[in-house]
């Protein structure tokens, strides 16, 4: 085998697990096949393992979460902004908006790590899911004096979330509780709720669901 | 119940005993299969069958061969023997009054 294409095969693998990298190129040596035929057990390895994680639901309700909250949150995002801007004029911090502020970083952070925690090996098409609306929203976006950016305020809160739920361990249980409980009782008061708004409380429930009491250190729902 | 290819992966490695390692394993298959076996095909299903517990997987040594690269090698657990003998004997039983499959006694479990 000449240079270049065994670099390339190498190239290929690098996209293989760590563990398994050795012991598929070594066979794929052994076997004795050409380096057309290597990459293509590379890629149809690669394609298979893709294709096992999506046998599962977690992706698919991660995928499902990250599409439909990123489009409930740029719409809480946008009504902030609204706010925000009308409160601006006087220069005061009123408490609804200090309300609606909480909210939004409420229900952004317990989505981002409700998505994350649910599947970490398929975050590219959570994270695409997310990314297509928030990309669509800010390219319409044509309202004179407002920043198009004002329908993203919920991606950091977000981001955190999802970085906290990438890491191999639940939220715990008391911490999950209060964060449910914090999240109902203001989505509840707060007087914009409306059925849809409601369903943005679900992730903080699920990750009560997810922290058992029982097993304080147990692993999130890993996918 | 185990799917086909996972009991013909069971059945190769039982087979190569000690030796039994991917690329072993996947030239096995093709033998006694007489058709390609893809590499991705092999260790996706090696993986879901140590989920199962089924078998166990160690790094096993590399040769020149395999340019220094180590092998994954494979053993079947009491768990994957019994898996693939209870697929045996249902194909067996499914088989019996198949026109091909003429002399098959059943056999306890």
């Amino acid at each position: 085998m000449i240079r270049t294409p065994r670099s390339l095969l190498e190239a290929a693998a690098l996209l293989l697990r760590e563990d398994e990298r050795d012991a598929v190129l070594g066979d794929l040596l052994e076997a004795g096949e050409d380096t057309a035929r290597c990459l293509q057990g590379i890629a149809g390895l690669l394609v298979r393992r893709q294709f096992e994680l999506w046998r599962d639901w977690r992706p698919w309700l991660a995928g499902g979460t990250a599409l439909a909250g990123s489009l409930l949150l740029l719409a809480a995002s946008f009504g902030l902004s609204v706010q925000a801007r009308g409160a601006m004029v006087p220069m005061r911090l009123t408490l609804p908006l200090v309300h609606q502020g909480l909210l939004l970083i409420v229900w952004s952070w317990t989505a981002g790590c409700m998505v994350a925690s649910l599947a970490r090996k398929t975050w590219y098409a959570s994270a695409l899911l997310c990314a297509m609306p928030c990309l669509s929203c800010t390219l319409r976006f044509h309202l004179h004096a407002m920043s198009p950016f004002c329908v993203l305020l919920f991606l950091a809160p977000g981001l955190l979330g999802a970085l906290r739920g990438r890491r191999h361990e639940a939220v715990s249980f008391v911490s999950a509780m209060a964060l449910a409980i914090a999240s109902t009782c203001l989505t509840l008061t707060w007087s914009g709720a409306t059925a849809c708004t409601l369903a943005l409380v679900l992730p903080s429930w699920f990750l009560v669901a997810n922290a058992n009491p029982f097993q304080p250190k147990k692993e999130g729902l890993i996918a | 119940m185990l799917g086909e290819f996972e009991y013909v992966l069971i059945t190769a490695t039982v087979t190569l005993g000690e030796h039994a390692y991917g690329a072993a394993i996947r030239a096995e298959i093709e033998a006694a299969m007489q058709r390609p076996c893809a590499i991705g095909a092999l260790y996706t299903t090696i993986e879901r069958l140590e989920t199962k517990g089924l078998i166990r997987t160690w790094t096993g040594p590399s040769t020149a061969q395999r340019g220094g690269r180590g092998k994954r090698m494979v053993a079947v657990t009491p768990e994957g023997m019994h898996a693939a003998k209870e697929f045996y004997d249902a194909m067996m039983r499914v088989s019996r009054k198949a026109s091909w499959a003429v002399g098959y006694k059943e056999k306890p479990l």
